[in-house]
């Protein structure tokens, strides 16, 4: 496996992370790597999520990626230990997230 | 006033301010020697051996160590620069940490070679420096081996030198793959990550030193002597990084408030999350503390004093703040109080201010977690620099990687426990 789809499959178990801890038990995951890019997309029901994580996803999502900090701290990614954010946004270049009728989606893009 | 300060401007008001420290460390040199003492300095400094602790205040003098210092910043700084880096986190924090570790291990030379070793890993992998700058700046951890190879034989001009760069090069080739690899043994929770990847490397570095009959003999020169103008130019930093807060953005400090609830672990960049301004203040605090504990327990200020402040204040930008060191310094100080050391001593000093690499585990589990981190810490360090021989300058990150990757498992499988019932 090359690193790139080692780190996509990091960002999909982040993002699957952030569903669990809201308490969703169906998560439906898309994950498509072409040569230029990969794109995971994620939906599932969750009762209730606050405005204010809504918002920091949604601007952690499209902070501008790091490749400084990318390179040395990717392996991070995904820790059972804790949430890795911080890391997540220096790690994707473009991120949608919305929440309507109970459902959260989230996309994320990474071009290679 | 606030138009001083704005996203268009940040990276270049960035740049601006990380020069100005640099420039300064320059031109304070020569408050305390005459141009001909610190070049003359200088020379002592590159060319003597830099085993673990090395004070270039007493090898060389004072003014020398402050100008290798800001040299060896500006160098890094530039490479920073031309390569249009926005300075994070992580930059800022590797650049202070370097600086400060010029004062006791690092020079123009041994830094140099184990960038250009990192370099060179990188055009091999057909990948930008870029993504590697702050590995190359972090990984100078093992320079002390680029001066022992090259000045700490009998080796003649000029195959010391070129025994040293071939060293250096040879460390900054491997430690990239090491140091990403090495961040997931102790899940982020020690700061200092390649202290510990270069620990592990010196160990082993050290290991075949000693096999081939080449014991690598300690060294211990410490500067005792009056530090009165230093410690003032200390404070006169850290408060001078408060003043730019203000000037920048007045007293607006509800971002701090944000800033000292993260847990700090890797990776925390309060520049990113919390603005330059914020982060800046926060290197200004908590430098200030540490030369206020320095001061409470009469420590000298010199070579390595500084650099552990540098380094806090560097990583100030970058995941420590009070509420995540306090705990660990004051689990250190009880347990070097409890075994009978005095604070005020070399070892005593570091280690308190060093084992804030674990400062995290504070953020994250507590003040108990982080007093017993700072215990562990402080009678786990003394015990490691035997093992690399003093090859590696974060000898507290070694360390602090071993309690990291001991007590957070332990901590959060109690924590899940509480969780599930």
């Amino acid at each position: 496996m090359n690193k790139n789809d080692s780190i996509m499959i990091k960002i999909m178990n982040e993002l699957v992370n952030i569903y669990l801890h809201h308490g969703c038990d169906n998560v439906i995951i898309n994950l498509r790597c072409t040569e230029k890019m990969g794109v995971v997309e994620l939906q599932g029901a969750i009762n209730s999520i606050e405005k204010s994580v809504l918002n920091e996803l949604k601007i952690s999502l499209n902070t501008p990626r790091r490749d400084d900090t990318e390179e040395y701290y990717w392996a991070l990614l995904g820790s059972d230990y804790s949430s890795e954010l911080n890391l997540l946004d220096a790690m994707v270049d473009e991120g949608y997230v919305s929440y309507e009728n109970g459902i959260l989606k989230i996309k994320v893009i990474r071009r290679f | 006033m606030q138009k001083l300060f704005n996203k268009d401007n940040e990276k270049y008001l960035k740049y601006i301010v990380l020069l100005f420290y640099s420039i300064l460390l320059i031109f304070s040199s020569f408050l305390f020697n005459t141009p001909s003492e610190v070049f003359n300095g200088l020379k002592t400094i590159v060319e003597h051996p830099d085993l673990l602790i090395v004070d270039y205040f007493e090898v060389a003098n004072i003014g020398a160590a402050l100008f290798n210092s800001g040299i060896v910043m500006l160098t890094l700084l530039a490479i920073v620069m031309v390569q249009n880096i926005d300075p994070n986190g992580p930059v800022i924090s590797a650049l202070f940490t370097v600086a400060g570790f010029s004062m006791f291990g690092k020079n123009i030379i041994n830094v140099s070679s184990i960038i250009l070793g990192v370099f060179i890993y990188s055009i091999i992998k057909k990948e930008k420096f870029s993504k590697y700058t702050v590995i190359a700046f972090f990984s100078t951890a093992l320079s002390p081996l680029v001066t022992r190879v090259g000045f700490g034989s009998d080796l003649l001009v000029p195959f010391n030198y070129l025994f040293a760069i071939v060293s250096g090069l040879i460390v900054g080739f491997i430690m990239p793959p090491l140091a990403s690899s090495f961040v997931r043994f102790h899940h982020g929770y020690s700061l200092y990550n390649v202290g510990f990847t270069a620990g592990i490397l010196g160990m082993m570095i050290a290991s075949l030193f000693r096999m081939f009959n080449m014991p690598l003999e300690s060294i211990s020169v410490v500067y005792e002597g009056p530090d009165a103008k230093i410690k003032i130019i200390i404070f006169l930093i850290c408060l001078s990084m408060i003043m730019l807060k203000i000037i920048l953005t007045r007293f607006d400090f509800h971002g701090y408030k944000n800033l000292v609830k993260r847990s700090g672990r890797l990776v925390t960049d309060f520049v990113s999350l919390d603005g330059f301004d914020i982060a800046i203040f926060n290197m200004g605090v908590v430098g200030l503390i540490c030369m206020i504990y320095l001061d409470i327990i009469g420590a000298t200020i010199n070579g390595p004093t500084i650099a552990a402040v540098f380094s806090i204040m560097g990583f100030g930008s970058f995941g420590k703040h009070p509420r995540n060191i306090l705990p660990i310094m004051l689990g250190a100080i009880v347990m070097l109080i409890i075994t009978g050391n005095d604070l005020s001593s070399m070892n005593s000093v570091l280690t308190v201010l060093f084992s804030t690499t674990l400062a995290p585990i504070a953020g994250e589990f507590g003040l108990l977690a982080g007093i017993l981190a700072g215990g562990l810490q402080a009678s786990l360090v003394s015990n490691l620099a035997y093992l690399h021989a003093g090859l590696n300058l974060y000898n507290n990150g070694f360390s602090g990687g071993f309690i990291a990757a001991f007590l957070v498992p332990l901590i959060t499988s109690f924590r899940k426990d509480k969780m599930d019932e």
